[in-house]
């Protein structure tokens, strides 16, 4: 246990109140029909009545990414009058679906799988089953690893005896996380194992030389980070216990199955669905926070108020916000120093069909993990995870060309793309694995409400699988129940 | 191209940058324009975030349709970085063609979150691109 740790104020709870507004609001919803987006705004207002006071809104979600538009819709469906601030000119967060030479892809957070209870509660709600499976992952004909810089294929015995270095290194989740969506229940296991590095873990195992360049190559994927920079062992045994501490769960459900529709598809229904009232291309410059409501001013805007604030945006973001008063220094230093800085990732299209592939390449080599996204009729689609921003351009044909033909000699790149998160100030990185060390320092201190203000996001407190679309949506959700059992208790 | 690369990632180099690219923008004059190339680099880079289509709303990034000699930071229905707003001139095909070698480097601050087009043949062929949209 950490100081920081605190019980959230005992709400005014009124799980009468709470579910009849839910009721009334839904009505309303059904009532005023098709037109979700205009239709709504209008039947937003005399839900709370008895808290208009003198605010300009009951909720603002600051971020409109899963996370926000999830806690808009159940904030705005539980009758609170609710604004989503988002700073792009689209919704999504760190996913971003679009269209790459003609073909659709995921530039950010992708993969969902029916293991993951929030996310898939939303794919089945809105009809969104239909999943597109990577035949890299889901049925691979190639594994080759850059061993020592050399190319090295696995030959069929070596392709059995790669997955048994996984249960080795990640031998202690059970204990660690004998409840993965629930960091207190083996929290002195955690404390005590936290400073350890994946490194260290990896040194202690007794691998073959093509079982350390995967498993190390693999292990930076999920840091999305170079083992050497100093990643944390114990969120790696965080996922592997989510994915029911077995590996090919593990590969299904980290890899494999992107929607058919998209992300971008099911974040608009999500917000459709509140009739959210959206203001897209908003970035928030400023909270401030007053006696009884909170103050939100973004960039170039008139200052909005309301009662609370759900906080959504990544959490390398918060400290280039401006909070009155200020943000507790532990949110503070973890929004500075408590993440690991991410790499990138990459699809290339390579002339003719390489068949199902899995690369591996430890962060020396560059390239990262790569495999087969999608197999096209005189080409093919490779996706891959990079740990380290820098190491290639991945929009760039010659130099992307050059690293990929450390597992294939004769590939040619038809084209490239990459999307720059840590670029773009709206995100500073990919998905972000705490350092080592970082539950212990700011686990509690990062998820703790402040005042008017709650921390939704993926990468923040307990939810379901905190770092994927399904933590981002189900944090959203505890956030909008937390805020809607104090407003309308 | 890997030394010009290299350098492209050292901010203080960026000055640099802009007398190599002004060499390649006298290339762009001399080079016949390869709008089907452009149309390709177009496709497999920029249109992931941006359309280039007359009277089209912005979305993730703004309408680059008309962007040769239009004003940085001048559409309305997109908020652009501080840095973007407080660029001077205009896009010409010589801006542009440094800008998009390396947004960051040449407008640090900007919200296009793109690591830039290296070869300098492409970054002609897209702009020869755009250009001919409007003819």
């Amino acid at each position: 246990m950490t100081q920081d740790r605190k019980s959230p104020p005992t709400p005014r709870l009124s799980r009468r109140k709470l579910l009849e507004g839910a009721g009334l609001v839904y009505a309303a919803g059904t009532v005023g029909g098709l037109s979700l987006a205009a239709g709504a705004r209008a039947e937003t207002a005399p839900r709370s009545k008895s808290h208009a006071g003198q605010a300009d809104y009951d909720v603002i979600v600051v971020g409109g990414g899963f996370s926000g538009a999830t806690a808009a819709r159940d904030c705005r469906k539980n009758g609170l009058r609710t604004l989503l601030l988002e700073a792009r000119g689209r919704l999504g967060g760190r996913t971003f679906d679009t269209h790459f030479n003609g073909r659709h892809v995921e530039m950010g957070g992708s993969y969902v799988h029916w293991t993951q209870p929030a996310v898939w509660t939303e794919i089945v709600r809105y009809g969104l089953e239909e999943l597109e499976p990577a035949p890299g992952i889901a049925s691979p004909e190639q594994m080759v690893a850059v061993v020592d810089g050399k190319r090295v294929e696995a030959n069929a015995q070596e392709l059995g005896e790669v997955p048994a270095a996984f249960p080795l290194y990640f031998a202690d989740s059970a204990r660690l996380w004998p409840r993965p969506y629930d960091t207190d229940h083996a929290w002195g296991e955690i404390v005590r194992h936290d400073k350890m590095t994946a490194a260290e873990r990896v040194r202690k195992l007794e691998l073959t030389p093509l079982q350390h360049a995967v498993l190390v190559a693999t292990l930076e994927s999920m840091a999305h980070c170079p083992l050497a920079r100093g990643t944390s062992y114990t969120d790696n045994l965080r996922w592997w216990a989510l994915c029911l501490n077995n590996f090919s769960t593990y590969a299904e459900a980290l890899a494999t199955y992107t929607l058919k529709a998209g992300t971008g598809e099911l974040v608009r229904r999500i917000a459709a669905d509140g009739a959210v009232e959206v203001r897209l291309s908003a970035p928030v410059q400023r909270i401030e926070q007053r006696e009884d409501v909170v103050i939100v001013t973004p960039r170039d805007r008139r200052p909005i108020s309301a009662k609370a604030v759900i906080l959504t945006v990544p959490p390398k973001v918060l400290q280039h916000m401006e909070f009155h008063p200020t943000l507790a220094a532990v949110k503070l230093e973890a929004s500075r120093r408590g993440f690991s800085p991410s790499g990138f990732k990459y699809f290339t299209e390579v002339k003719g069909r390489v068949g199902n592939v899995q690369w591996y390449a430890p962060a020396r080599y560059r390239a990262g993990i790569v495999w087969t996204y999608q197999t096209l009729p005189n080409s093919t689609l490779l996706t891959g995870y990079a740990p380290e921003a820098g190491s290639f351009d991945p929009n760039d044909e010659d130099s992307t060309q050059r690293v990929l033909r450390q597992f294939d000699p004769g590939l040619e790149v038809i084209a490239t793309t990459s999307y720059s998160w840590d670029d773009d100030p709206f995100s500073l990185g990919t998905y972000s694995g705490p350092v080592p060390g970082g539950y212990s320092k700011y686990f509690h201190g990062l998820a703790q409400r402040e005042g008017r203000i709650y921390m939704g996001g993926s990468d923040i407190g307990d939810a379901t699988w905190r770092g994927f679309i399904d933590g981002a949506i189900g944090r959203g959700m505890k956030m909008a129940h937390e805020v809607s059992l104090e407003l309308l208790g | 191209m890997s030394g010009l690369e290299v350098g492209l990632r050292v901010p203080l180099l960026a000055s640099a940058l802009v007398l190599v690219s002004a060499f390649s923008s006298f290339a762009i004059g001399g080079t016949p324009c390869n709008v089907a190339r452009g149309r390709q680099v177009f496709s497999n880079t920029c249109a992931m975030c941006h359309i280039a289509q007359k009277g089209a709303a912005s979305a993730a990034a703004p309408n680059i349709y008309g962007v040769i000699g239009r004003k940085p930071a001048s559409l309305s229905d997109f908020t652009y970085s501080t840095a973007m707003k407080a660029r001077k001139g205009r896009w010409t095909a010589a801006a542009l063609n440094v800008f998009i070698a390396n947004p960051q480097v040449t407008v640090p601050g900007t919200y296009m979150a793109f690591t830039g087009i290296k070869r300098a043949t492409d970054r002609a062929a897209v702009i020869c691109y755009l250009e001919s949209l409007e003819k």
